[in-house]
């Protein structure tokens, strides 16, 4: 990174950080500094919705995975619109008409205090871990890139965010939102412009949609109906519904994003925003990663994308041989693209679809040696292509401007998720146990307080999950056996008079216990585990609601 | 009351609830086009 780069980060984050204090004089009161006092505009709540989603580790991780694996993974959002529909029927009028400020206070006044406090304790626990690995994704990403401190880089993030989280309060959180999303689309719209440019005077950009279309990088459904397949049709409209049903009308970081809309109907339209505009965004995304596949069809890739895993084995005689073979295989595969552009026949396409498989092995060659050499069989470079691709190749600015996109998409989230975890402490347990006559002014300070708790907290899991590197995966699994059961409970409450407090109790407990037990004894990949602990919630929930025992709760 | 007055001037805000079933209809419609589009396209440069 040149002088040029640094300036633009820096002023990125010291304008982030003053944009969000500057709102603090509007969060006085308990109710503007949760929710805002209910009078934020559709348009910004919708960016923020969208921000909250649009994670780094969703930004670097997709580009990566579609240079790898193409555009397979649009399919999780086939699901989307429809989820957002329900919603907007049900869960926005209901949530905005009720005045709660999260989610969970509902609950109570359906079922009773225990079931509200389970739910918000689950929510809690899961997405305070979870915050932890989405500060440390992108901040593992970028030291191993950029050579940074990796502590110091969480720490940025992290403390950054919280500062005017905490100040500012759901204002802060919102407008930054806006304008995050704003430098996101604005660093990435730059980006893809200078990736076309660097193409070959000759290739332009349809010819580059060729040859990603025979490398087979620009298939959008695969109908194949496999629980064990993680990005299928099947997986992405019906499993990944119930994900989205529960993480937009369930998780208090979406939920409090509406309840800050001026109105009901301001606050459906704020998620209809993300229902036409989150497959085309991220076709977007996935159309970058695939640009990059194409550029680098003319100019040679690292064969490992993680420069740190590549030093360490760089040396060897073996990877230094893997390397020739894998130079040879890039110009062959080079050659062939060139062939098929020129002539389009169906002889010059099977070519260079052998000459790709050749290269794709010979990759898979260095990768497994890498594998075979740290011990980690889990080794997995995809989220290291795509900054890799920017450090090395975009010019001064650019990458500045780029490395500024990815905070904004991680602290998007990040500032999102610290409001709902202060939010639901405050509301849910401290006010709900501790203090429930307090003036606003203690609800305010308390609820910065814990801001700053999570933030820390936040941080200290970022910390130890860079060095324990399976534990992201763990912690993502750890969050997919809630969101099922916590959509179950709600369900529960809102379509089913019959359930009773005790059943919507035992019933949560039983979904999660059930995802535990799937993901314990069978392969079925995590996004099946929303729809069995939906189902196992709502069953048991309706099923011990049946007994007697209940006409008492 | 003043719940009352609050809950008046909300209500006169929010659109009516046929209008919401034509915005519900063009979201299904414009997904249905676009993953219509999607696959044309796939198909397009895959062929």
């Amino acid at each position: 990174m040149k002088t040029l780069d640094w300036i633009i980060v820096g002023a990125y984050l010291a304008y982030v950080i003053w944009d969000g204090i500057r709102l603090t004089k509007n969060s006085k009161s308990t109710e503007g500094y949760f929710l805002a006092n209910r009078s934020l505009p559709w348009w910004a709540v919708g960016l923020s919705v969208m921000a909250t989603q649009l994670s780094a580790i969703t930004l670097v991780g997709t580009t990566g995975q579609a240079y790898d694996d193409g555009m397979r993974f649009l399919q999780f959002y086939y699901g989307l619109p429809l989820a957002m529909i329900i919603l907007c029927v049900t869960a926005v009028p209901f949530f905005h008409r009720a005045k709660v400020y999260t989610a969970y206070e509902y609950l109570e006044r359906r079922f009773d205090a225990k079931t509200r406090s389970l739910t918000s304790f689950f929510f809690l626990l899961s997405r305070g871990l979870s915050l932890g690995v989405v500060i440390a994704a992108p901040s593992v990403i970028l030291s191993i890139v950029l050579g940074w401190n990796e502590v110091l880089t969480i720490f940025v993030i992290g403390l950054s965010t919280t500062v005017y989280t905490m100040f500012g309060g759901v204002q802060a959180v919102t407008w930054t939102d806006v304008k995050q999303m704003f430098i996101i689309f604005f660093g990435l719209g730059i980006c893809l412009f200078v990736i076309i440019s660097h193409f070959p005077e000759n290739v332009s950009i349809t010819d580059g949609l060729f040859i990603a279309g025979a490398a087979g990088k620009l298939e959008t459904f695969d109908w194949r109906f496999d629980l064990t397949s993680k990005y299928t049709f099947w997986s992405g409209t019906f499993a990944a519904f119930f994900l989205f049903l529960s993480y937009f009308g369930c998780d208090q970081s979406q939920v409090q994003r509406f309840l800050t809309a001026k109105s009901v109907s301001e606050g459906r339209i704020s998620l209809l925003m993300s229902a036409f505009l989150k497959i085309p965004m991220q076709f977007f995304i996935l159309l970058i990663g695939i640009m990059v596949f194409v550029f680098y069809q003319f100019h040679t890739p690292p064969a490992i994308f993680n420069p740190v895993e590549e030093a360490k084995v760089a040396q060897g005689e073996e990877y230094q041989k893997i390397l020739q073979k894998y130079e040879i295989a890039h110009q062959a595969r080079q050659q062939a693209a060139i062939n098929f552009i020129e002539t389009r026949s169906e002889e010059t396409k099977q070519n260079y679809i052998q000459a790709q498989k050749e290269f794709s092995q010979i990759r898979q060659e260095a990768v497994n040696f890498v594998k075979k050499a740290s011990g980690d069989e889990k080794f997995n470079d995809v989220n290291y292509v795509f900054p890799r691709f920017v450090i090395e190749n975009m010019p001064t600015g650019v990458i500045g401007l780029i490395i500024a996109a990815i905070f904004a998409a991680a602290m998007s989230t990040i500032s999102s998720e610290l409001n709902a975890l202060s939010t639901a402490t405050t509301m849910d347990f401290y006010h709900r146990y501790f203090s429930r006559n307090a003036t606003d002014r203690s609800y305010v300070v308390f609820g910065r307080f814990a801001v700053l708790f999570w933030g820390i907290f936040a941080c200290i899991v970022a910390t130890y999950s860079t060095r324990l590197g399976s534990l992201i995966e763990v912690v993502n699994k750890f969050g997919s056996y809630f969101y099922g059961s916590i959509l179950g409970v709600f369900a529960l409450a809102i379509g089913v008079k019959r359930v009773k407090a005790n059943g919507a109790f035992f019933g949560i407990i039983a979904g999660v216990a059930s995802v535990y037990l799937a993901s314990s004894y069978s392969s079925i990949e995590f996004l099946w585990f929303n729809v069995l602990g939906f189902l196992v919630t709502v069953i048991v929930g309706y099923l011990i609601s049946l007994f007697p025992l209940n006409k008492m709760t | 009351m003043v719940e009352k007055d609050n809950l008046t001037i909300n209500k006169a805000k929010e659109m009516p609830d046929r209008c919401w079933y034509w915005i519900y209809l063009l979201v299904i419609v414009t997904n249905a086009i676009l993953l219509l589009l999607f696959w044309l396209f796939s198909r397009h440069f895959s062929s």
